[in-house]
């Protein structure tokens, strides 16, 4: 009997010696405790080694799926013919059974069996050691959950992070080498320097110019503007540079090849990151641009990092150190970190560049969790937003009134909530508003103390007390017949109140205003009055307004004694003046 | 009688004619009065003619001919096609005036003009100088100032004997430079270790140098194309077939992951990027070392070229260098901790810059400042040579290295190091032998000023040696 033994580094065919001592499942594991008892029990009949970890990987995705592969099928139809082969996934052996007919066994013992190779694995195949083995079972596994992934290499944001932190070195760099040619070269033609301003064009110039004495008989036009080309060629004959030996001059040229080489590099690595950004991370690229994206991207360390963070943070991601230094003192917080150098926000005023901020980096947040998660990989969504945002910024800043961002896509209008009116109907579903005179502010002697009197507690306790009311109403119209119009006065005044009762119920915050309105006409009619019945919201009120006064009088004092102060503290000059003058 | 002037600006030669000076008179105290003003002066002399250099070489030439009372031929020429002919044995019936007497005799010996120079001529010309732009139309005054300047600066530097091999400048800047770039070498090494180990993370242990890393992932490019054929090419970039072997059993049973072919075409132009720039470095060093043999040869023998150009660098010239006490020098690079020491009165630094040398380094523990102290001292000699002396010679530098390396061994095994005088003799012997051998009178003579200047009580004694020589 053959067992088929799959490793990391090949597939195995131990030959058992003595099929006995599967019969004792039971102790099988202890002919496996030393390698010797163990070469006893089975023995290497052949041994298929992977090329390398591609072909490991396509086995072992194949043996995952209970299917021989290729190169197991060659093997076992080479090495294992007429005897049984014992598998350690009987869905393989099935499969094994039905295409080379080779019969397979799998059963408790074969499974100890295989428990015992596995222990016993580096002792029983000659050649493979264990630090041999532990790099492929390395490699495989690594490769094996990046395939069960679905892990696409044109997925990986790593790059993006190393480019941009290569991009900010290499400008860096350059500018310092840039620099440094300057310096070096001006020893030589220092006039040059504030010639040409750009470093490029300036780097470009040397390496052409050389000695400066040549500069007459060369041809700039490939490099420079002519008007420059021409003042470079009056200021190379009046020089006041000193003479420089070729050696010299050699080596700055060389200087100028590397400024040269690193700013064409720089331009290939912008190439790459944006091609780059533009397949990871393509809404994020479209919304904030390359740059901002990778930068953002770099900061949370990874895409999928990034998409966890809500849209405060990503609006203020770079600003760490002003955020918390804000919340410390208790000052304003940032409006924005990278995200300020979005082209969006360079667009904005500089009042709305807050607001503009804050909406970027809500969709910018969206954009990027769709990106990381998201399945498409076309950067409509970004684009529409960007959309929105610029119409957002275009409303802000006053250019179109008349659209609102919200409704520019075609969005059902949202109406505005009418509690009084049902959708869609014309009619009102509330009985119709009534002009609520008790409201009004009544000029002259209008109404009696008594009357007064009932008013006010009316108002007091209004749902509770209207029905009293009624009845001291009712009393004064049997006490005081004469006084029809008044009385007429004061049934109006108790429908009112009905009607604001029904009203005010169904909106208490109404009520409250009203409820203060009416109370301060009350106590402008009393005031009016010369009788004073105790109210419960006049104390309150004018305890209020006794507040004021309070402030009021105490805030002119305060004044008052603050120049009474400045006035004696000139006056104490004064008189130490006096004093020095008079000491003198 | 016509009176003509010649003024020598630094734009070109031009002659003017004073026609007014009967009414002004011969009296300076008018004329300096009449000169502030244009108009008056603008009456009094006429502009006749100019003659522009026609370079900034040819310029200086005609500069240093005047200042040593020389006439040059395009002076002649100038005056000779612009003056009235004066008649055959008459007396010319104009005289020319000139600001320098000699230049004046010079012109009358070789011309028969005429020729004059005297208060009331330095007064007219003082005149002309205030108002030159005006007289030349087509002169725009910040062009004057600049071809003054420029003139002015390379006639100096012609003075001083100005040498462009010998220009110290260059050397500081190489140091900076080569600092710089091994800063950022090393940097974008790391970064591309970091980036190619995305995809193949075993190499960083097998291939340690940067350089080597670089070229190797440019190589490889994509581990699963590494098969058994590449051994032999490996093998050559490694330079050990037991290393490129390893590389490619690595690359088989790699864990590192697939990348997409942009980002592989990306790895391997920023390698390509960071091995130019180390070869740069190598030649930025050659450089370097060819320019401190030129410039300080005897500072470069006794203690490098790298630490010799930073001392340099650090002191700001050759010249400051050598300005320095031996205790500055030993502590050059070490302000920081010199100065805190100082203020709180600790202990004063050791060694400042000179530290890099091997020297201290071989030292022992307790004769590490000693070792500084003593080095430092040869520095500064050696320096003031190099920055003194005429001769290009690094004797002296290899001599006072031999004393130092006789110092250490004094220290570290008792040996007696020879007497300073016994070795500057020996020096200066071989110096002459060198000198004599290549014949070369004036440097021998450079020589002798020179040792005398630096060596005085050596070179007494040394006196028999001079007498041989004559």
């Amino acid at each position: 009997m053959l067992v088929l033994f799959e490793t990391p580094a090949g597939f195995a065919l131990f030959k058992v010696l003595d099929e006995g001592k599967l019969s004792n499942v039971e102790d099988l594991w202890k002919d496996f405790a030393t390698s010797e008892s163990a070469r006893q029990v089975v023995k290497l009949k052949a041994f298929n080694k992977f090329e390398n970890t591609t072909e490991a990987l396509s086995a072992a995705t194949l043996l995952i799926d209970s299917k021989p592969s290729k190169g197991l099928r060659k093997f076992l139809r080479t090495h294992c013919d007429g005897e049984t082969l014992a598998v350690a996934d009987s869905k393989l052996g099935n499969a094994i059974k039905e295409k080379l007919k080779i019969d397979c066994l799998h059963n408790n013992a074969v499974m100890e069996l295989m428990r015992g190779l596995r222990n016993q694995l580096t002792e029983l195949i000659s050649g493979l050691a264990t630090q041999d083995l532990a790099p492929m079972s390395l490699g495989l596994s690594h490769s094996l959950s990046r395939y069960k992934l679905k892990f696409s290499p044109d997925k990986v944001d790593t790059m993006i992070i190393q480019a941009i932190g290569l991009l900010d070195d290499l400008d860096k760099e350059l500018n310092t080498y840039a620099m440094r040619v300057r310096e070096w070269y001006g020893w030589h033609f220092p006039e040059l320097a504030k010639i040409v301003q750009d470093n490029i064009q300036y780097a470009k110039t040397v390496k052409l110019m050389g000695d400066r004495v040549n500069a007459a008989d060369l041809d700039f036009s490939e490099v420079l503007a002519e008007e420059i080309e021409a003042e470079l060629k009056e200021a190379a004959v009046i020089s006041m540079g000193t003479e420089i030996s070729d050696l010299d001059l050699a080596n700055i040229r060389c200087l100028c090849d590397q400024v040269l080489a690193l700013s064409e590099y720089r331009a290939q690595l912008y190439d790459y990151l944006r091609s780059r950004m533009n397949t990871i991370a393509p809404n994020l690229t479209a919304l904030v641009g390359e740059l901002v994206g990778a930068r953002l991207i770099a900061h949370g360390g990874s895409l999928l990092n990034l998409a966890k963070q809500p849209g405060s943070t990503v609006q203020i991601l770079g600003a760490e150190k002003a955020l918390f230094r804000a919340l410390k003192t208790k000052h304003a917080t940032p409006k924005y970190g990278l995200i300020f150098h979005a082209s969006l926000i360079g667009q904005a005023a500089p009042k709305l560049k807050g607001k503009i901020s804050r909406s970027l980096a809500a969709k910018t947040a969206l954009a990027i969790r769709y990106d990381a998660l998201g399945e498409n990989t076309d950067s409509s969504m970004g684009l529409e937003n960007r959309a929105k945002l610029e119409a957002r910024l275009r409303v802000l800043e006053g250019r179109e009134l008349g659209r609102s961002a919200g409704s520019a896509k075609g969005k059902p209008k949202i109406e505005v909530y009418d509690k009084d009116r049902k959708k869609g109907a014309g009619a009102l579903i509330t009985p119709a508003k009534t002009y609520n005179t008790s409201a009004d502010l009544l000029l002259g002697p209008a109404t009696t103390p008594e009357q007064d009197g009932a008013l006010s507690r009316k108002r007091k306790h209004e749902e509770v007390e209207t029905e009293s009311a009624k009845e001291t109403t009712d009393a004064s119209v049997e006490e005081d017949g004469k006084k029809e119009k008044k009385k007429k006065k004061k049934s109006k005044i108790e429908e009112t109140n009905d009607n604001d009762a029904t009203v005010e119920a169904a909106e208490p915050e109404k009520k409250k205003k009203k409820k203060k309105i009416e109370g301060s006409s009350a106590e402008f009619v009393n005031n009016d009055e010369t009788t004073v019945p105790e109210n419960d919201e006049e104390p309150s009120t004018k305890e209020k307004k006794k507040k004021k006064r309070k402030n009021a009088e105490t805030e002119e004092p305060s004044v008052n004694v603050e120049e009474q102060e400045t006035e004696t503290k000139s006056k104490k000059k004064e008189k130490k003046k006096k004093e020095k003058k008079g000491g003198e | 009688m016509a009176l003509y002037l010649l003024y020598e600006s630094a734009s070109g030669y031009s002659l003017f004619q004073a026609h007014g000076i009967d009414e002004i008179g011969q009296n300076t105290e008018a004329v300096r009065n009449s000169v502030l003003d244009l108009n008056r002066f603008g009456k009094v002399v006429r502009f006749v003619a100019f003659n522009p250099f026609s370079s900034a070489l040819d310029a200086l030439n005609q500069c240093n001919a005047i200042s040593e009372g020389l006439m040059t031929e395009e002076l002649r020429n100038f005056l000779e096609i612009n003056l009235p002919k004066a008649k055959e044995g008459k007396k010319a019936k104009f005289s020319l005036g000139v600001a320098e007497p000699k230049v004046g005799s010079q012109i009358f010996e070789t011309t028969k003009i005429p020729c004059q120079s005297n208060e009331f001529v330095l007064e007219l010309l003082r005149g002309v100088r205030l108002h030159f732009d005006r007289f030349i139309k087509d002169l725009k005054p910040t062009d004057l100032e600049k071809a003054q300047l420029g003139l002015g600066h390379s006639y100096s530097r012609a003075k001083v004997k100005f040498n462009v091999n010998r220009v110290d400048n260059m050397v500081i800047q190489a140091i900076f430079l080569l600092d710089t770039l091994d800063k950022d070498i090393n940097s974008f090494s790391m970064r591309v270790r970091e980036w190619y180990s995305w995809h193949f993370p075993e190499l960083v242990k097998i291939v340690n140098d940067n350089y080597l890393f670089a070229k190797i992932a440019k190589f490889v490019e994509n581990k699963s194309e590494l098969t058994e054929n590449h051994i032999p090419e490996l093998a050559d970039i490694v330079g050990d077939e037991d290393k490129a072997k390893e590389i490619v059993e690595a690359a088989k049973a790699s864990m590192g992951q697939d990348l997409s072919p942009i980002d592989l075409i990306n790895v391997q132009q920023f390698a390509q990027r960071v091995m130019d720039l180390s070869e740069y470095r190598k030649k930025l060093y050659e450089y370097l070392v060819t320019k401190m043999n030129d410039i300080a040869p005897n500072l470069a023998s006794l203690i490098g070229e790298v630490v010799g150009a930073r001392l340099i660098s650090h002191a700001g010239s050759l010249t400051n260098l050598a300005k320095c006490p031996s205790s500055t020098l030993q502590i050059l690079g070490a302000e920081k901790a010199l100065f805190r020491a100082l203020k709180t009165r600790g202990n004063t630094p050791k060694y400042g810059l000179i530290f890099h040398s091997s020297f201290i380094g071989r030292a022992s523990a307790r004769n590490k400042g000693r070792m500084a102290r003593y080095l430092a001292n040869k520095c500064s000699i050696a320096s003031r040579i190099d920055c003194f002396s005429e001769a290009n010679t690094t004797v002296f530098g290899e001599k006072l290295r031999e004393q130092v390396e006789e110092r250490l061994e004094f220290y570290d095994k008792g040996v007696a190091p020879r007497k300073n005088l016994d070795v500057m003799k020996s020096a200066i012997d071989n110096v002459f032998q060198k000198s004599l051998q290549s014949g070369d009178g004036m440097a021998l003579l450079y020589n002798f000023v020179t040792f005398v200047k630096i060596y005085g009580n050596i070179f007494i004694y040394h006196y028999y040696f001079v007498f041989q020589f004559r």
